[in-house]
Formats: C-alpha cells, sequence, structure tokens
C-alpha cells in the first residue's frame, strides 16, 4: 500500500484519479464475481469534487 | 574360325539383345528387379531386475514402438536403449498420443500400462528396454521394430513448441491487455492504470516462464481534449515510479479526438500507465496497456 500527499493510502495494482497535488482517489469494490476492482466512476467523481472545490 | 568370325561381325552390327522370357525387354516388358524387404521383428520378455532386458537385434528397421504392462506392486523405472559402436545409449521415445510428451525414462508403479513409439538412430544394431531401477515387482513388455518414416520431432533437439493454445496460421506473444477506465476526469487530473507485474522474477534472474512478460509494454489513450500519455516503471515493486516515455495526445480523424499509442521495452519487473489530462475536462477518454511476453 501507497500513501498519498494527504496521507491517504492506496494501492498501486489498481488504476485511480490524481490531482496535480498528489491526492490520489481510487473506491475499490467487490464485483458480482467477487473480485476486488477500482470503481473509477466514483474515483474520478471524488477527484473531480476535490478539483471544483479548491 | 569361319563361325566365330560371322558371330563377330553380328556383335559388332546389332549389339546384344536382351529377352525376358520369350520378348525382348522394353518399356512394357522390364528386367525383374529383386525387392529387399525389411522384416518386422517382435521381442517379448518379463523384467523382474536391472539386468534382463527386452531386446531386438536389427536388419535395417527404422521405427519402433513397445508395450507395457507392470505387475500390482511395481516400483521401478524404465529405459530404452539403442546399441550404436557397440555401446547401449539411452533413447527417448514417446506417448503416440495428443500430448505427445517425450520421455526419457518412465516411472512403473501398480499395474501401469502404455504404449509408446520411437524413433530407431541411424547406426544401431539393436535395441533393448531394460528397468533403470528396480524395487520391486516386474513388467511385461512386448517390442517392436519396422520401417517407416522417422515421426518423433524431438528426437533432433527437443524441436518442440511451448504449450498453449494453438491457432491456425500465427504463432501470437503471450500477452495481457487491460482497459484502465474509461471515465472522462476534469481538467490537469491524472488517470492512472494499475501496475502490472511483468515478470515476477528478480534482478540478475532469466525469464523462463509463459508468464513472463520481457518484451514490451504498451500504451494507448485517447479523449475529447488534449493531454499526455506516459509509461512509468517501478524499480520496487510498485512503491515508487520514474517515467520512460511520454507523448502528447494529438488530433486524430478530425477535431474533437486526441489520441496517442506508446510503448517501450519492458525494463522493470513492475510498469504501469498514466494519461495525465490537459487544461480542459474531458468528457470522452480511454486508457489501454498491454504488455507482451
Amino acid at each position: 500500500m501507497l500513501i498519498d500527499s494527504r496521507g491517504i493510502e492506496y494501492d498501486s495494482f489498481f488504476p485511480s484519479v490524481e490531482t496535480t497535488d498528489g491526492a490520489v482517489f481510487q473506491v475499490l469494490v467487490t464485483n458480482e464475481d467477487g473480485e476486488t476492482v477500482c470503481d473509477m466512476e466514483q474515483s474520478a467523481a471524488l477527484a473531480n469534487g476535490r478539483v471544483d472545490g479548491q | 574360325m569361319g563361325i566365330v568370325t560371322g558371330y563377330l561381325s553380328q556383335l559388332v552390327n546389332n549389339g546384344i539383345k536382351l529377352y525376358n522370357g520369350a520378348a525382348s525387354v522394353s518399356s512394357s516388358n522390364p528386367l525383374p528387379v529383386e525387392t529387399q524387404t525389411v522384416q518386422s521383428l517382435t521381442a517379448s520378455a518379463t523384467l523382474a531386475d536391472t539386468t534382463s532386458e527386452c531386446s531386438i537385434t536389427l536388419s535395417g528397421q527404422t521405427i519402433g514402438s513397445f508395450t507395457l504392462l507392470a505387475s500390482s506392486d511395481a516400483n521401478s523405472s524404465l529405459t530404452l536403449y539403442a546399441v550404436v559402436g557397440g555401446v547401449e545409449r539411452s533413447i527417448s521415445f514417446c506417448n503416440p498420443n495428443y500430448s505427445g510428451a517425450v520421455y526419457g525414462s518412465i516411472s512403473l508403479s501398480a499395474n501401469t500400462q502404455g504404449f509408446y513409439t520411437f524413433d530407431i538412430p541411424s547406426g544401431a544394431t539393436a535395441v533393448k528396454l531394460k528397468l533403470l531401477t528396480r524395487v520391486a515387482g516386474s513388467v511385461a513388455l512386448n517390442l517392436y521394430a519396422s520401417t517407416g518414416n522417422i515421426s518423433q520431432v524431438s528426437l533432433r533437439g527437443n524441436v518442440t513448441l511451448g504449450t498453449g493454445t494453438s491457432r491456425v496460421g500465427f504463432i501470437s506473444h503471450s500477452a495481457i491487455w487491460t482497459r484502465e477506465s474509461t471515465t472522462p476526469v476534469n481538467a490537469n487530473l491524472t488517470i492512472t492504470g494499475a501496475a502490472k507485474t511483468t515478470f515476477a522474477t528478480s534482478s540478475g534472474t532469466q525469464l523462463n516462464t509463459a508468464t513472463s512478460f520481457g518484451d514490451k509494454f504498451a500504451a494507448a489513450a485517447g479523449a475529447d481534449v488534449t493531454g499526455t500519455l506516459i509509461i512509468d516503471a517501478s524499480p520496487d515493486s510498485g512503491t515508487t515510479y520514474y517515467p520512460v516515455a511520454s507523448i502528447a495526445l494529438t488530433q486524430i480523424g478530425g477535431s474533437g479526438n486526441f489520441g496517442a499509442y506508446l510503448e517501450t521495452p519492458v525494463i522493470e519487473a513492475t510498469m504501469r500507465a498514466r494519461l495525465v489530462n490537459g487544461a480542459s475536462n474531458q468528457t470522452r477518454t480511454y486508457l489501454t496497456t498491454k504488455m507482451l511476453g
């Protein structure tokens, strides 16, 4: 696990969305096959919200 | 003297005429040709020690096969030899079914049975089956030798293709491709693809598995706005990364469509791709990666 600029853990072996200040957004969910995957829509929404809020 | 002179004169003037039966030799009445036949040979034996053998002395045979049936208490191994230059040489044999597995010896356990084929090397004067090891039991053998075309290609230096799904017409790299994301992001955000393990071996170790992707790492990206596609490599299994190559997304196929393809040699055991968005929000995007073995 890695730590982003906010001190929040994320896993680089899953995709993610990152802001210019090093905040990484990664929403991991379990799909219908029982696999852990990254929900990129939620991840992007959180990252977009951070940018909009800046 | 007059008769001899006459025959000599005929010989000089007419040559020698050959007959086959009552008719002259011609294309429709050729001279008889002796056909050399090579026998098919068989030997049978039940071996219960490492000194006995099931052997055939060869006389022109080129291929062979054998069947075996081990006893219910068998614990031994069997090897096939060809005698070349007076010395017993271990030779390979194969399972003639679709898998075509090649063996130098086979283990025999309770009631093991099998059918194997082999090619007889040039110069061999005999072929024989012997127990290489024996702990218990016996094995009943039938050994055959005859003539035919060489069929066991692997005899010539393991010319075998790797395992995998057979395809007609081409042989493909082993490869894994991934659609990392198709979710658009706002200006200046980065879509980071998942880190990929290109090979699971440590530095200085040979890549030798079907899941070693040691050739190329490729990435493709597109969006309705500009951006930059980057490939990163990690020297520490995904903890830190350094950029290897980058390329700007350029307009492709008309306004509002930007894309780029980028590939690099695989240089680390962990690699990834990123799409750094430009100064405008995306409404469409994609990022894919592929690693090639």
